[in-house]
């Protein structure tokens, strides 16, 4: 199986840590600047003369993709690693197909002791979580404390705006207006995340009213939910304390939760970033079950997020979700190689059908933010300053962002039929990937 | 009770209105318990409020679509490029070498390949700052961007002919906004746009006809005329001097017949005479500044560019600047460079090179500019312009001369601003040499202006004349990191160049 196949350029580019990287990694995705290209079933690697008396040792391990390059940078990954992708990718015939040379093998060896390492790991001790049962106990009914706290002071805040009137909300808060500060202390990280969109949504323009509304009274739901905790089904119990900012225990999951066997493809993948992290979603649609999955990722600063799952792509293997109101949030826990895939067949020609799969899904869960629409057979228009797709049925629904942002997707459909995924969050599509009919490369929204 | 119908209470504040609390707990239609803690208004309201939203976000229904679909382009003609030329295609985006930039779109529609479709929009805003290189893309663009252009306007450059003439740019534009709008109905209707041009006439101010009247330039013809002579005598001199221009510049040549008869009396060969005479040439400045000359826009003062010369003298000048200099060639059967030697034994020689230089360069004379260009102080605007005319062979022949002469730092100059001015692509064996000279050059002289030279010699010489282009540089230039980092920038480019010319011969 050749590793290589499952990547496209627009991942690639999703990889670069900075604009700044990803162009000097092009400039260096030419044979020229090379020497010793060469590339195996798992690793690509290659030579590059950079200022340094000695060329720089540049590796890409597909297996991840992980990357290692002796040149002194503290990007990651570096413009070579980026450089060397990018080129073997459009051109895999510059690197002849070989076995690694020894300082590649080595760092393959590295690599694979490690991981190893890692897996011996992984059963937790049983011994000390016993010892620690009694300690973990306290800290729980401690975070129960605390969270019940929280609760009662946005109550208390979100009554007193609703007293007062949502027409003297302020657009610019000083410091201290909003609960979400107390919100951290009471350690409610998912509150204190809604109430900060509050702000937001009052900048968010014409509407800004009915936005506001509801998304205070989501809160108001979740109060609500919280205080009768008891009374919910597991499953809605999960959510509630998942919205709130509990956190599960990912080893935990992917040791116990039950699995989801099947061929998962990839449909989209988006990126938000709020200038400390970068939450990196991507959606995938399983093959036999019809399940759709969403798996998180998140960066701090400059690190890369390494997608496990690339856009265009598909695998075999088994996620693990999370307990949630509906099963959405998931773990891969088994993955075999990933294959290049055909996204054109998927979807329904029918928006109203593929508002229906939200319209279930925000029913059984009042806190669902976002829902990937995959539509084929839809035209791009243009209508009150935005683009609009619009299908067979003379239905259609805005894209996210002024018509500036849609210029590739309106240059690939020249008014033609498109396949598109996208982000639906109520209002609007945010695009995930697109391509026109006839053609099996999507192209990956920037 | 709909999220609609509660939003009022919410902006105004339940404090001042809000509905009855029964009214309230039936639009939660009991949904939402609140485990036994009686509840406030406020609190009613938004329980009701987030009852009635999350139940309309859930159901959302989709309306008729009432806006006109867009029309498809039309299907591609040519094939799109693919593989390694697709992702040169996105180095090249990224690159800022403008010269490599054209090259590869020059390469591209030569190959009769076309820009893949998602790459439209980044190639269509590279090109929007560069005519250049919009003509060397030609037809590689593809239907996609003339359909593309049509829904942004800042493309619509794509093709000039389906750029809307708006009548308001004309009415109400600013000045570049009016001087498109004229620019592309002189384009599509030349009369039409003169007519335009001479009715706008009497409103507007001497800059702004000065300059309008240059769209005139193009696709000039003999209905031009009675216009254009009719403002010979314009209140403003730049606007004479721009009609003059274009009278000269006119295909049936009855202006430049005119000041050639106007000088019959003053510029006379004389071939040779017996079998001992030689050829001569007398020439006499005018005695006055005549009706005649005056009624053809002929002026009597000198301008600012001419101050050294006397009133007399401009007058000649003028008159010979409004003749094609071929006109003497031909009538005298002389060479250029042989009437400028009997020049130089009259007592006028400045003259009548100010006057055939003047001539040479606004009729783009190739044998007069070559003919001048010795007589023309190296370097000055003039020179430049002159060398601009000049076949390709004579520019060239300039260069060897230096590249042969003692290095010093002024050779070192004009090389580098001869180079400047050859347009690429340069052949193999001037690139050799320039490259051979380069080196040696770097070598002796510190600092020396070559090495910041070298990234544009990069992008115009023949890439594959050197083979060897990254070696035989001293020592000494590497050690500078700034020279160092020119030399790098050259070598990177020309390997760039050639790994792209070889990837649209394979």
């Amino acid at each position: 199986m050749d590793r290589l196949a499952g990547w496209a350029v627009p991942q690639i580019e999703l990889l670069a840590p900075d604009a700044a990287s990803l162009k000097a990694g092009r400039a260096l995705a030419s044979p020229g600047k090379w020497s010793g290209l060469g590339r195996s079933d798992r690793v690509l690697w290659g030579l590059c003369q950079g200022s340094g008396k000695d060329p720089y040792r540049t590796q890409i391990d597909l297996e991840g993709p992980a990357f290692k390059c002796s040149c002194p940078s503290r990007k990651f990954p570096c413009k070579h690693g980026l450089g060397l992708f990018l080129l073997i990718l459009a051109n895999p015939s510059a690197a002849d197909i070989s076995s690694p040379p020894d300082w590649v093998t080595e760092w393959l060896t590295q690599r694979d002791s490690r991981a190893q390492k890692q897996a011996e790991k992984e059963p937790a001790p049983p011994s000390a979580a016993v010892v620690d049962e009694e300690g973990r106990a306290r800290r729980s009914a401690q975070r129960e404390a605390r969270v019940a706290e929280g609760i009662e002071l946005l109550d208390q805040w979100l009554t007193d705006q609703i007293r007062t009137g949502l027409s003297s909300f302020p657009a610019y808060h000083s410091p201290g207006h909003l609960p979400a500060a107390r919100l951290i202390d009471c350690q409610c990280p998912g509150l204190a995340r809604r109430v900060q969109l509050l702000t937001e949504l009052r900048l968010s323009g014409e509407g800004w009213q009915s936005r506001l509304l509801a998304e205070m009274g989501r809160l108001r739901l979740l109060i609500s939910a919280y205080r009768r905790m008891d009374a919910l089904p597991d499953t809605l119990k999960a959510e509630v304390r998942t919205q709130i900012g509990w956190t599960q225990d990912q080893e935990r999951l992917l040791a116990e939760a039950p699995g989801v066997q099947d061929l998962w493809r990839v449909v989209g993948q988006s990126m938000d970033d709020d200038g400390r992290v970068r939450v990196q979603r991507t959606w995938l649609l399983g093959d036999r079950s019809g399940s759709t999955a969403l798996l998180l990722a998140f960066g701090a600063g400059a690190a890369p997020l390494v997608a496990r799952a690339v856009v265009g792509t598909e695998f075999e293997g088994e996620l693990a979700y999370f307990p949630g109101a509906i099963p959405l949030r998931a773990l891969i826990r088994r993955q075999a190689a990933p294959s290049a895939s055909d996204l054109t067949r998927l979807g329904t020609p029918e928006l109203s059908s593929a508002l229906r799969g939200f319209g279930a899904a925000a029913a059984a869960n009042p806190w669902l933010d976002r829902w990937p629409i995959v539509v084929r057979e839809v035209v791009p228009a243009l209508s009150e300053d935005r683009v609009w797709v619009v299908d067979r049925n003379r239905v259609a629904l805005p894209l996210l962002g002024p018509v500036e942002n849609h210029w590739q997707l309106l240059a690939v459909s020249g008014g033609g039929p498109l396949w598109f995924s996208g982000e639906w969050d109520g209002e609007a599509l945010q695009v995930m990937a697109f391509c026109s009919v006839g053609s099996t490369h999507a192209s990956v929204a920037a | 009770m709909n999220s609609a119908e509660l939003l009022p209470y919410a902006l105004l504040g339940s404090e001042r209105r809000a509905p009855s609390h029964e009214t309230l707990q039936q639009a939660t239609a009991g949904l939402i318990g609140s485990a036994g803690r009686p509840e406030n208004t406020a609190e009613l309201l938004l329980t009701a409020a987030s009852v009635a939203t999350s139940a309309e976000r859930a159901a959302r229904r989709l309306s008729a679509f009432t806006a006109d679909p867009l029309d498809e382009a039309l299907a591609e003609t040519r094939p799109v490029c693919t593989g390694v030329i697709a992702s040169r295609l996105d180095q090249v985006l990224e690159s800022e070498r403008a010269g490599v930039r054209r090259e590869f779109f020059t390469l591209l529609d030569a190959a009769g390949m076309r820009v893949p479709h998602d790459r439209v929009p980044a190639v269509l805003n590279v090109l929007r700052g560069d005519a250049e290189i919009r003509t060397a893309a030609g037809g590689s663009l593809g239907r996609r961007a003339e359909w593309l252009a049509r829904l942004n306007p800042g493309w619509n450059f794509v093709h000039a002919s389906a750029e809307t003439l708006d009548e308001a740019a004309w009415e109400t534009g600013a000045r570049a906004a009016r001087e498109r709008y004229l620019e592309l109905l002189r384009d599509r209707e030349p009369p039409r746009a003169r007519t335009l041009l001479q009715e706008a006439w009497p409103r507007e101010s001497a800059d702004v006809r000065a300059s309008l009247l240059e769209v005139l330039r193009v696709r000039l013809s003999a209905d031009d005329e009675p216009f254009l002579e009719s403002l010979l005598q314009d209140r403003a001199r730049s606007v004479r001097e721009v009609a003059a221009t274009l009278l000269a510049l006119a295909p049936s040549g009855t202006f430049a017949a005119r000041m050639r008869s106007l000088l019959q009396p003053l510029v006379v060969f004389v071939p040779k005479k017996g079998f001992l005479g030689s050829p001569q040439l007398t020439v006499e400045l005018p005695v006055e500044y005549s009706a005649e000359m005056r009624l053809a826009g002929i002026e009597s003062k000198p301008d600012a560019a001419h101050k050294e010369f006397g009133e007399r003298s401009w007058l000649l000048i003028q008159l010979l600047r409004w003749v094609p200099p071929s006109v003497w060639s031909q009538e005298y059967r002389l060479k250029p460079a042989d009437l400028l030697r009997l020049a130089e034994k009259t007592d006028h020689a400045a003259t009548l090179r100010a006057g055939w230089g003047h001539a040479a360069r606004l009729h783009r004379d190739p044998l007069w500019c070559e003919a001048l260009l010795d007589s023309i102080p190296f370097g000055t605007p003039h020179y430049m312009e002159t060398l601009s005319c000049v076949p390709r062979t004579v520019h060239e022949e300039l260069i060897w001369q230096r590249l042969n002469a003692p290095l010093n730092a002024d050779r070192v100059s004009e090389v580098c601003l001869l180079a400047r001015a050859l347009s690429p692509p340069w052949s193999a064996p001037i690139t050799r040499s320039m490259l051979q000279w380069a080196r040696s050059a770097v070598e002796r002289i510190q600092p020396c202006r070559v090495v910041w030279e070298l990234p544009h010699w990069g992008s115009a010489m023949d890439p594959f004349a050197d083979p060897r282009i990254e070696t035989g540089w001293p020592e000494k230039a590497l050690e500078l990191p700034a020279s160092r980092n020119a030399i790098e920038k050259f070598v990177e480019t020309v390997r760039f160049r050639r790994e792209m010319i070889e990837e649209f011969r394979r």
